[in-house]
Formats: C-alpha cells, structure tokens, sequence
C-alpha cells in the first residue's frame, strides 16, 4: 500500500463489511453483511439491509458532515439513548465497532436506560405548583405567583421520581379532620355498635392487645357486651379465665387488657397531683408524701411553697453571680490575636498518624563515622573522580556501611596503600585486583550469610505464614504474597 | 480459391494475443473490478479451513485472480486462574487458553460476486469480514 502525502492520513477508500446472522432469524445460517466502518467509500452493489439494532456505526446515514448544522432527529435519539449528552455533536462517530466473535455475544441495547438520575443521597421534590405569597399583602394570596414564575433560574427535568407516594399523600390529606384513633381496631370490630361506646373507650386510650379487646371489654358504667358473643368468645374467656386466673373479672374497674393499678394508687396520684409538690434535695416518693403527711399537718404544704419561693431566690442569685464571674472568665479567653496564632503543642495535636508518619525520634548520629576516615582509591588524582561499581552504579568506595571494610583494607594493606598510590599515579585508577577480589568477596561472605539467616527465620516461621496466608486469602488483597 | 479463407482465419488466429479466458480488462462484465479482502477468523481450525478451500474453490471456478489463504499467527488468549476458590493449600493454577486462528484471502472481483461466494459457503462459528477496496 503506498503511503499518503506530506501530512495526510492514508485515503480511507475501503469499505469493511461483516458477516451477521439476521436480527431475529432462527437460522445461524442466515446472514447479512453489515457495515462497520465509518468511511465515505461506498460500494453500491454490496449494500444489504443494515442492521442498525446491532451496531451503531452500521447505518451508512447517520454520517453527517462534521459542518452540518443540528444533527438528523434520528442520530440525536441515538445518543440520547446511549445516555450521551445532546449537545450538536455526533458522539457516534467515536463508537467503536463490536466485534461478536464466533463465542456469539451480541449487544442488545438496554431499551428502559434512564440517563438522568438523581445520586443516591438526593430526592427531588416537585415544587411547580408551589404558591410564592408576595411579602407584601399577606390576606390575598397572589394566585399566579406559581414557584416557576418566581424562580431565578429554571431548567427542564425530564422526570422526577416522585418522593412521596402520591397514593400516601393523597390519603394525609383525606384524613386530616378525623384523625387516627388510638383504638381504631376496636371501632373497626364494632361497627354495629354503639356509639356510646367510643368516648368512654377514648378515655381508655393506651396499648390494646388485638385478641382481648373483643372479650373482656366492660366499661366502668358495666355496659353490656357490644356485640352478639359468639362460640369462640366463651371458649376463649374459659382459655383466659384458666391462664390468668379469675381475678380478672372480679375487678370493675378493668379495661381491655390495660395494665389498670388500683384504686388506692389511683387515688393517691391524684391527691399527690393536687399537692402541687416539688422535689427539691432528696428524692421523695409519693409514698414518703404520703407519710409525711401523716406525721404532719397541712401547714407543710405552705412551708414547702415558702422554701420554694426562697430556694427559688437563691438559685436566681447564684445565677447572677455565675455570669458575672463567667464574663470575667470570657474575656481574659478571648485574648483577640493571641489566639489565633498555634502553638507547637496544638500544631502536634492537629497531626495524626493516618496522614502523617512520624520517624522514631533517635540519637542524632555523628555525621564523621557516615564517611570513612580514609578512602581507600583516593589519590591526588583519582578526587574529582568517584567510581562507581555494580549494577546499581554506586560509589562503593564512599558508601556510609563499609566500615568493615574499611578497616579491614585499612589493617590489610597499610604498607602497600603507598606501593598502591605510587602505582596508581602511574596506572589510571584501576583498582588493584587483589583489592577489588577481596571487596567481592566480603561482599558475597554477607550475602551468603544474609541468606541463610533469612531461610533459617523462613522455616522458623513457615507455619505462621500458613496461617498467616489463610488468613489473608480471605480478608487481604490478593496482592500480597506471603509464601 | 476455397482454400484462401482458412489461410486468413488461420493468420487471424495467430496474431489473437494470448490471455486467459477470464481475464478482461477494465469493465469487463460491465461492473466495476475492486480488491477484495476476505478475513476469516474463528476458534476452531477444521471449520476454517473448510470455509477457506470452499472460498478459494469457488473464486478459482470464477475465474477470479485469488491469492491466499494467508495464515496469520494464531492468538491464544490465556487464562490463568488458582485452582482454590480458598486460599488454603498448594497453589495449583489452571491454565485456559483459547486460540483464534485468522486467514485472509485477497480477490479482484466484482462485489455481487463475492457475496454469492461467501454466501454460499456457511459454517457455524467462523467470523466472516469482507473489505472492498479501489482496483
């Protein structure tokens, strides 16, 4: 293929077609040849019926040029199916082509997309017919003043999920005057009743228990039975009567299942209630009322009311005094400037170990002992240069670690260092050999050692990882290899 | 005099110049001649290979210019999975592989012919594409 000019691309004068089994046809055999690329060369004699359900880039028309003014309806309900923005341009063109190989995946499009959804955590509510009162009549509600009218800025929402069940709502709003009684259940049971029944049993209020309302209910005034008791009612007051007891009937003042407290405590309330009594220092009962009250006269109520009043006046003082002493307290915390300005302790307080990792605070080391007191290829010459060694391209010679080292060639070769010096102004910096073997060698004695110290903590430690990697099969992520 | 004629017939014959039969020049059925590129891939050999002769068969009883079937290099897409659905015990791996095999075939035909070829030989599971190119 002879390449294109100067700047040009190659001359897309192909057309590709492919092999598709028809939409719809039970036979596999059934096959239509179907465009998937996207260049202007077009072959009048090859053009079956495209399939546009299958690939987006099949229809040869919804090329439009790239000047052209708003695209063709239907390229634009295209892109807006597959969830791409409308904005006038043709986002089909970047479309790859799929390629359903002989495994048969097809790309069927999802006909119910939603391209617009509210995130999550946000629930839209229609406010269109929300009146805006003008502030400044208030009788008359202006009737037009719809929010749409009123808003600033409005944009179109294709479609709000309704956060409210608009069958829910319409139920609140039915129901406003009447309310939900406490005891509907029972109202709903008799509805053949009476309608006397439903004040006193208002009255009753609190938590019914479904199954004995029907049975045991008397009023105080001992009205009969609201409706026709049937076969299972007496069986069931014969269950009740054997589980609980006779007691139950015996009491007048019994009501549908509420734990009812006796007379006397009821009583008792009341007058407690009647006292108007306030507990000031000790926590007193209605019981220690009680008998306080036996011991003493009434005149202990006009006291009580006089300590309140006093200890009322108190309270009143010590608040006073409380503020004025707060305000002092105020003012010398409020120092304007002095505040604002951090101190190291607040600064270390703000810092945490999530962002930050703190070093280990350690003895400073002594920088001299980081260098070897005397390098051992240095010369006059050789001290603009450093050599550098191994794989990784260090300077070995002036690495911090090699103290050993150092000292070994240090005691080693005290006497041939100036032989060494001598030859080495000669020689250009090569390292002697005898030198660089025994740096080699020392070097591998450390790795040898290294590694068997590590196989020994390896299998020291197999099982630990075992466990270690049962654990983490489960919990860690899979890219941490523990054996 | 009968014999002047064979004469002539026979001269006119010679100076016929060979071609090929099918061979004809530029709009020779009447319809445009273009390159023709037909890639043929699929995951089982047999069934592409017997696509393949059939295309080949088929362009050469056309007489069609047919070069190929080219053999590119087969793609084996691996696959390698632990075998435990746990992280417990050895760690034995699978190894799945699926290998595509691809062929092209070139042509210099018209396009009618060629979807007639390729219509005609059908065999599940080999994927089919056809590029149509200038002369």
């Amino acid at each position: 293929m002879a390449g294109a000019g100067v700047g040009g691309r190659k001359a897309r004068n192909f057309a590709t077609f492919r092999l598709f089994p028809r939409d719809g046809a039970a036979d596999p055999n059934d096959r239509v040849f179907v465009r998937v690329d996207n260049n202007a060369y077009t072959i009048p004699g090859f053009g079956d019926d495209e399939d546009p359900s299958l690939s987006p880039t099949a229809a040869a028309d919804q090329f439009p040029s790239s000047t052209s003014g708003p695209l063709p309806d239907h390229v634009r309900q295209q892109i807006l199916e597959l969830g791409l923005p409308d904005d006038g341009y043709n986002y089909l063109l970047h479309l790859r082509e799929l390629r359903p190989s002989a495994v048969a995946s097809s790309f069927v499009p999802s006909h119910t997309a939603r391209p617009e959804q509210l995130p999550l955590d946000v629930k839209a509510y229609d406010a269109s017919k929300v009146r805006v009162a003008s502030g400044k009549v208030e009788e008359e509600l202006d009737e037009g003043r719809t929010m749409c009218k009123v808003a600033a800025k409005t944009a179109p929402v294709r479609r709000v999920e309704k956060a409210v069940d608009p069958d829910v709502a319409r139920l609140l709003d039915e129901s406003e005057d009447e309310g939900l009684e406490e005891d509907f259940v029972i109202m709903a049971n008799q509805a053949e009743g009476d309608d006397m029944e439903d004040e006193s049993e208002e009255e009753g209020g609190g938590v019914f228990s479904d199954v004995e309302n029907d049975e045991e209910f008397e009023d105080e005034e001992g009205e009969p039975k609201p409706r026709v008791p049937r076969l299972l009612d007496e069986q069931f007051d014969l269950l009740a009567l054997e589980e609980y007891g006779a007691s139950d009937d015996d009491d007048g003042a019994v009501r549908d299942g509420e734990h009812e407290l006796p007379t006397e405590v009821i009583d008792e309330l009341k007058l407690f209630h009647n006292q108007n009594v306030c507990v000031d220092e000790e926590y007193r009962t209605p019981a220690d009322f009680v008998r306080g009250k036996l011991d003493s006269t009434t005149a202990e109520e006009v006291d009580e009311s006089a300590n309140v009043i006093q200890k009322c006046a108190e309270y009143a003082e010590r608040y006073l005094n409380e503020t004025a002493e707060d305000e002092d307290v105020l003012l010398v915390s409020e120092s304007s400037d002095e505040s604002e300005v951090w101190d190291c302790e607040t600064i270390v307080s703000t810092y945490s170990n999530l962002d930050n990792h703190p070093g280990k605070i350690q003895t400073p080391g002594n920088p001299k002992n980081r260098l070897p007191k005397v390098f051992p290829g240095e010369t006059a010459t050789t001290k603009d240069i450093i050599k550098l060694h191994g794989k990784e391209k260090l300077p070995v010679d002036y690495l911090p670690q090699r103290k050993r080292k150092v000292e070994k060639e240090k005691k080693a070769k005290p006497t041939e260092s100036s032989d060494a010096e001598y030859f080495e102004k000669v020689v250009v910096q090569k390292e002697t050999k005898d030198e660089k073997k025994a740096r080699k060698s020392a070097v591998k004695e450390e790795k040898r050692e290294a590694r068997k110290a590590k196989k020994e903590l390896k299998e020291l430690y197999k099982f630990e990882t075992q466990k270690a990697q049962k654990v983490a099969a489960v919990t860690g992520p899979s890219s941490i290899r523990l054996m | 005099l009968p014999s002047s004629p064979p004469a002539a017939m026979a001269t006119e014959l010679a100076y016929a110049p060979p071609m090929k039969s099918g061979k004809l020049g530029f709009e020779g059925t009447q319809e445009v001649q273009h390159r023709i590129r037909i890639t043929l891939s699929s995951k089982s050999v047999k069934n592409l290979e017997k696509v393949c002769s059939d295309l080949v068969k088929g362009a050469k009883e056309k007489q069609l210019k047919v070069k190929g079937p080219v053999r590119m290099p087969t793609k084996v897409l691996n696959i390698t999975t632990r075998k435990s659905p746990c992280g417990e015990g050895t760690n034995t791996w699978d190894r799945f592989e699926m290998r595509v095999h691809k062929r092209v075939i070139d042509l210099v035909s018209s396009p009618d012919v060629v979807k007639q070829i390729t219509s005609i030989t059908i065999e599940p599971g080999v994927e089919v594409e056809v590029t149509i190119s200038d002369q």
